[in-house]
């Protein structure tokens, strides 16, 4: 919680963990003249030392790591920051993108991979982290904000369902701030897209679902005999004003 | 399977009965036991109560009727029987035999009735009153051999050959089970492994056997070893090859894009055809990636329930954002609410694939027609996912192989429309891993249609 707050962080800094050398050396030749300093490293265990250093803006993690692998370095470093994590999954493998989201990477981007596609991810991610840490700096927008059993403090990134703490990834935050934000009205999905993943909806992506349905795993998917997340078919997602409901007969 | 059992049992059955009968008939002809035993205490005695039962309705009876009554009182005792006046004249006027007449004499005489000489048929002789009471003598023998084989006769013997039948049929039930129980066994492992379960081998029971069955159900297991071991090094061959291709191909990439930032503008044509090329071995990898997921024995469908028509709406909704492209569009059209239940992702990645080829051959400017409802194919509900485009269809002689990997019906155009050759493969074998089916066939009015079908699970099983 505490490694991405820090505001010594460059923003400019990221890290490749990969056991490709040469990739590496290629990724830190294409990133530098797009202005990012890249640092490598090969293992598991000394990404994942690196990743916690808290030197780094951003880290990308390949799936496939020789020791420890990409999952398992993710979760713990999950157990311990926030840092934001891209994963390079293995193409055609499905279940990998799930499961490298569920347990709380910001994006994923099949490997092989096309340069453009990564540096279009990153600058994404970092866009919505340092919206989030630029408002935590001010405090302008931070303050609670609370919608029927849900309530989050900006601030701090603490989500709370019935007085219980509820632990979300940062994307999975972001997400909810925006529903919150707009509950009860119904928010498009390209506009999720760009204010959540940083970026516009591309056809066959499902990212953005993936995370919605993380969403409503961790927060329960009724209240109130509602669903708390609707899905409006060919439109977007809209955030149940649980709050009136409460009182009212819901609003269909 | 069954009608060898059904063989087995019917000859052993047949075998068993002729054998059991063949001796029972033997050692009734070895005269074990004394034949006219238990005739009331002595030989003949049915004979003489059949013979003074006519004559006691002989008053009322007329003559032919009791010609009848002895006539058939002599077939079912097998005996001859005379009924004589006091003149010792038989009423039906047969002559009586010389014996008949001397036992016939000591009755009268008032002797034992039971004087038989061995060596001579046995004749006996009682006294008959009919019910007016007039008084006559009954004469009879057990007819000699030839008697018709006792098996022949209804009567007392049904009970015992009834049972030669079933101790028979039994027999050779256990013993049909026992050669045809292995070899069925051997057949339901044979089927598994046919159908793709390579881990499939015949259990203990019957490789433990030391007969010739047990040699042949061990010699399957050596095969299927075998056969294993080739089919998975074939796989994991094919699999490791694309994953050692990402890595160049990931490099390859990068190296591009850094080119493109650093050559000039006279370079930009080249490295683009390069680039395509590049994303169309991207593309190849990925789902070759995929395929060989599908293939690996071990895929197993999670079970978790699917809204398929949600499902199919998304999918919809995205290739009608990327058929605009083409001035096409894709029209959804529900009937109902499908739920199955297997591996979302790739039921996702199989409709998906169908559906974009659809795009991709449509003709401009017109439109995919997606359906999804039920349909039942008698044993049970099936979620059918019908996509229809109007393009130019597939000659009929290629329409079964286009589910092939890498299957090309016209190389040149259909390299064109992209794609690598495998979408459809894999959407065949995400179909059969979920116990589903898919099929093509050019609609009347042109177009190809692709059906893809999965079997929906008891209703009671959808949360929602």
């Amino acid at each position: 919680m505490s490694m991405a707050e820090k505001t010594t962080i460059r923003l400019d800094r990221l890290l490749i963990v990969d056991d490709d050398v040469k990739l590496c050396d290629l990724v830190r030749e294409y990133l530098g003249p797009e202005g990012f300093e890249v640092d490598a490293v090969h293992g598991g265990k000394s990404g994942l030392a690196r990743a916690l250093s808290g030197d780094y803006a951003l880290i990308v993690l390949d799936v496939m790591l020789p020791g420890i692998n990409g999952f398992d370095v993710l979760r713990r470093i999950r157990s311990e920051s926030d840092v934001p994590v891209l994963m390079l999954t293995a193409r055609g493998d499905d279940i990998g993108r799930v499961v490298g989201l569920e347990i709380g990477a910001d994006d994923y981007l099949p490997k092989p991979f096309i340069p453009r596609e990564l540096v279009a991810r990153i600058r994404a991610i970092l866009r919505r982290s340092m919206r989030s840490s630029g408002k935590q700096q001010s405090g302008s927008v931070g303050g609670n904000l609370t919608v029927g059993d849900v309530e989050i403090d900006v601030g701090s990134r603490i989500v709370r369902r019935a007085g219980a703490t509820v632990d979300l990834t940062g994307v999975e935050f972001a997400l909810l701030e925006v529903l919150l934000r707009s509950a009860g009205n119904v928010i498009c999905r390209e506009e999720l897209s760009k204010k959540v993943l940083g970026r516009s909806l591309t056809p066959y992506d499902r990212s953005l679902d993936m995370h919605v349905s993380n969403l409503r795993k961790k927060l329960g998917h009724r209240v109130d005999e509602v669903d708390r997340i609707k899905t409006v078919r060919g439109v977007g997602y809209l955030y149940t004003l649980a709050s009136e409901s409460n009182k009212a007969t819901p609003v269909e | 399977m069954k009608t060898l059992f059904l063989r087995i049992l019917i000859l052993c059955w047949i075998t068993n009965a002729v054998v059991i009968a063949a001796f029972a008939l033997a050692v009734s002809q070895l005269d074990l036991f004394p034949k006219h035993q238990g005739d009331f205490g002595f030989p003949g005695g049915h004979a003489l109560i059949a013979g003074q039962t006519a004559v006691a309705f002989l008053d009322d009876a007329s003559a032919d009727a009791f010609k009848q009554s002895l006539e058939n009182a002599e077939q079912t005792t097998r005996s001859r029987i005379f009924v004589l006046n006091d003149d010792d004249q038989d009423l039906l006027g047969r002559r009586l035999p010389a014996e008949a007449v001397n036992v016939v004499k000591r009755v009268r005489e008032g002797k034992r009735a039971i004087p038989t000489s061995p060596g001579h048929e046995p004749w006996f002789a009682n006294y008959a009153r009919s019910r007016s009471g007039k008084g006559y003598v009954v004469v009879g023998t057990l007819r000699p051999s030839p008697d018709p084989p006792p098996f022949l006769i209804p009567g007392p013997l049904v009970m015992p050959m009834l049972g030669v039948v079933v101790t028979a049929g039994a027999i050779a039930f256990v013993l049909a089970y026992y050669v045809t129980a292995p070899v069925r066994k051997l057949r339901t492992a044979t089927q598994m492994f046919a159908a793709g379960d390579l881990e499939a081998r015949v259990g203990p029971s019957v490789a433990r056997r030391t007969d010739v069955i047990g040699d042949l159900g061990r010699e399957f297991n050596v095969m299927a070893t075998q056969v294993q071991s080739l089919v998975t090094a074939q796989q994991r061959l094919l699999r490791d090859v694309s994953h050692e291709l990402r890595s160049p191909l990931a490099r390859l990439h990068l190296a591009l894009g850094i080119a493109s930032r650093n050559a000039g503008p006279q370079a930009t044509e080249a490295l683009n055809r390069i680039e395509h090329e590049a994303n169309q071995l991207n593309e190849l990898i990925g789902q070759l990636l995929t395929l060989t997921r599908l293939e690996a024995p071990q895929t197993q469908t999670k079970g978790s329930p699917i809204n398929l028509t949600a499902l199919v709406a998304d999918i919809a909704e995205d290739a009608d954002f990327e058929a605009k492209e083409r001035s096409c569009n894709v029209k959804l059209k529900t009937s109902s609410e499908c739920v199955v239940h297997g591996d979302e992702a790739l039921l996702r990645s199989a409709i998906e694939n169908v559906l974009r080829n659809a795009v991709a051959h449509t003709e401009i400017g017109t439109c995919v027609d997606v359906t999804i409802g039920q349909k039942t194919n008698g044993k049970e509900n099936l979620a059918l996912v019908s996509i229809r485009d109007h393009g130019p269809g597939v000659p009929e002689k290629h329409i079964a192989s286009i589910f092939d990997p890498f299957y090309r019906v016209e190389d040149a155009r259909d390299r064109d429309r992209g794609g690598v050759g495998l979408g459809l493969a894999i959407a065949a074998r995400a179909a059969r891993i979920h116990d589903g089916n898919i099929h093509a066939r050019n609609a009347s009015d042109g177009g190809l249609i692709v059906e893809f079908q999965v079997p929906m699970r008891p209703p009671n099983l959808n949360s929602e």
